[in-house]
């Protein structure tokens, strides 16, 4: 059974460059210029499927495709062509503590955060405990956010997350966050998500991370698939050339 | 059909985006709701101190009949320049968070119907301060409910026009306030629907869906009143029955239009945060 299918998928961003006011959208039209556009290949023609309960790590340089990838897989950018599939319940977190709002205290963007992410607020409210100890955020949890400091605000983000009880997880370079500590305790969590069987698939540029967790990796070079393979053999692959 | 369903399903995000609107409004103010009817009720004051210095108020009880359509229409315009606004304030969770974007217009609407409702709450009230009720209090009060339902309707409709638009064009939003306030002046608040009648621009005027609206939400509270112009009884005019179906027809054509707009571009617009 597969958890993700992606299937000849090719993104083309257009760049328009167009007037971003009507104003000056007038006054182009009266000098009787027309808009010129530009395409740009963000991906091309990429397939490859994940099996449920896999851990892949995506690496590439900066620029070469695999942000995109992982939009179109969260469904935020829809395919120039090609087929995505995905089954399960998916979380994405492409930024901990997506819609945060720094007015509102820890607590209250558990809940706006959660229902964002797609769990149900009784179920919030019942790993609410949980959460919070997770983040370590007892004393603070009802301070407005905006007095937090940025590590207190990813971790508190990491802590939401981690709780949604996905079958799909898609995450960019969010290991990154907090010290050494809570790097650890996040670890362990994505090795339990990866015990109970969730598929995950991450973007990083951190070799140890990636090495450390996936099963498998592939290589976005250029925009293309480059190499997708166990993971030992695609990084040393992936060295010898950078 | 498809985008419909995906909007009911995410029905616990509509309310939290909802509650999340509410809660901001109110966190940092101290007379919390007192607030959202200040600006209402300056209004009317102005208006009515206005019209009774140049004498030229056509009915006796002019403030309540103010009552009776201002918070309408602040409703109506406050949805239209917010709902204009409302997927570039939340650009960040569209460029990384999927959800229908069909709901955050929706959630803006429904946060000002909330508003609406604590004014609607206060011009009853002040409806039996003055005395107007309970005497006046017949079962054509009742219409107000589907005037406001097709007033939301419309509003939605135009909001998901704009908010498409906006993205693309970032100055809409001005032009929309600049007309909304031109708008304004065109709305039954600074003279009655019987002096527009008086005139022979009945039909014309009561064409625009949120004029007949308005008219019809008045009338359904107040009871028609005795116009004096000039030392002349006009002909009054209650709940405008043809105008309102009209209106109701129109409301939801807007909206149907407007939801397959904003659906069918619905994915070129994230791409263009």
């Amino acid at each position: 059974m597969n958890a993700i299918e992606v299937e000849n998928v090719t993104k083309v961003f257009k760049v328009l460059h167009r007037e971003t006011s009507i104003k000056s959208a007038a006054m182009k039209r009266l000098r009787l210029k027309r808009p010129h556009r530009e395409e740009f290949t963000a991906l091309r023609d990429i397939s490859f499927h994940v099996p449920q309960g896999q851990t892949v790590g995506v690496i590439g340089r900066n620029g070469s495709g695999k942000s995109t990838l992982l939009t179109l897989l969260a469904r935020i950018y829809k395919p120039t062509s090609g087929i995505i599939k995905m089954h399960g319940r998916v979380a994405t977190l492409l930024e901990l503590g997506a819609g945060f709002h720094p007015e509102f205290t820890g607590l209250e963007n558990v809940f706006l955060n959660g229902v964002i992410l797609g769990m149900p607020r009784e179920e919030i409210e019942k790993r609410l405990p949980s959460i919070i100890e997770f983040a370590g955020l007892e004393e603070f949890i009802d301070t407005p956010v905006k007095h937090y400091s940025s590590g207190m605000t990813t971790r508190l983000g990491f802590s939401v997350a981690v709780h949604l009880d996905p079958d799909v997880i898609l995450v960019d370079e969010v290991l990154a966050v907090g010290d050494a500590q809570f790097q650890e305790k996040c670890y362990a969590k994505i090795e339990e998500f990866k015990k109970r069987g969730a598929t995950i698939f991450f973007v990083s540029h951190d070799m140890k991370a990636i090495e450390r967790v996936s099963d498998r990796v592939l290589w976005i070079d250029e925009h293309t698939l480059r190499a997708d393979g166990p993971t030992d053999e695609v990084i040393s692959n992936y060295n010898i050339r950078n | 059909m498809e985008s419909l369903r995906e909007v009911w399903q995410y029905r616990p995000l509509i309310l939290e985006l909802v509650r999340r609107d509410l809660k901001l409004r109110y966190k940092n103010s101290v007379g919390g709701i007192a607030w959202s009817l200040l600006n209402p009720l300056m209004q009317i004051l102005v208006i009515t101190l206005v019209m009774k210095f140049i004498q030229a108020r056509p009915i006796s009880s002019y403030s309540a009949y103010l009552f009776g359509v201002i918070f309408l229409w602040t409703f109506f315009s406050v949805t239209l320049s917010d709902g204009c606004v409302t997927i570039l304030q939340n650009a960040q969770l569209v460029r990384k968070v999927y959800f229908p974007r069909a709901i955050l217009p929706l959630a803006t609407l429904l946060a000002n119907l909330f508003h609406f409702a604590v004014a609607f709450a206060f011009t009853i009230l002040y409806f039996f301060v003055l005395g107007t009720y309970p005497q006046n209090v017949r079962w054509e009060i009742l219409m107000a409910i589907p005037a406001v339902f097709f007033t939301a309707v419309l509003g939605l409709g135009i909001s998901y026009i704009l908010a498409y638009l906006n993205v693309f064009y970032e100055d809409v939003r001005f032009i929309v306030n600049a007309l909304l306030q031109l708008a304004f002046y065109t709305m039954p608040v600074f003279f009655t629907i019987e002096q527009v009648a008086e005139k022979g621009w009945f039909t014309p005027y009561m064409s625009n869906p949120i004029a007949a609206l308005l008219v019809t939400y008045q009338r359904a509270l107040l009871p028609p009143p005795e116009v004096l112009v000039a030392g002349k009884t006009l002909a009054s005019i209650g709940i405008p029955w043809a105008f309102f179906a009209l209106a109701a027809i129109t409301s939801t054509l807007v909206l149907v239009i407007g939801f397959s707009l904003f659906d069918k571009h619905q994915w070129e617009m994230a791409e263009r945060l």
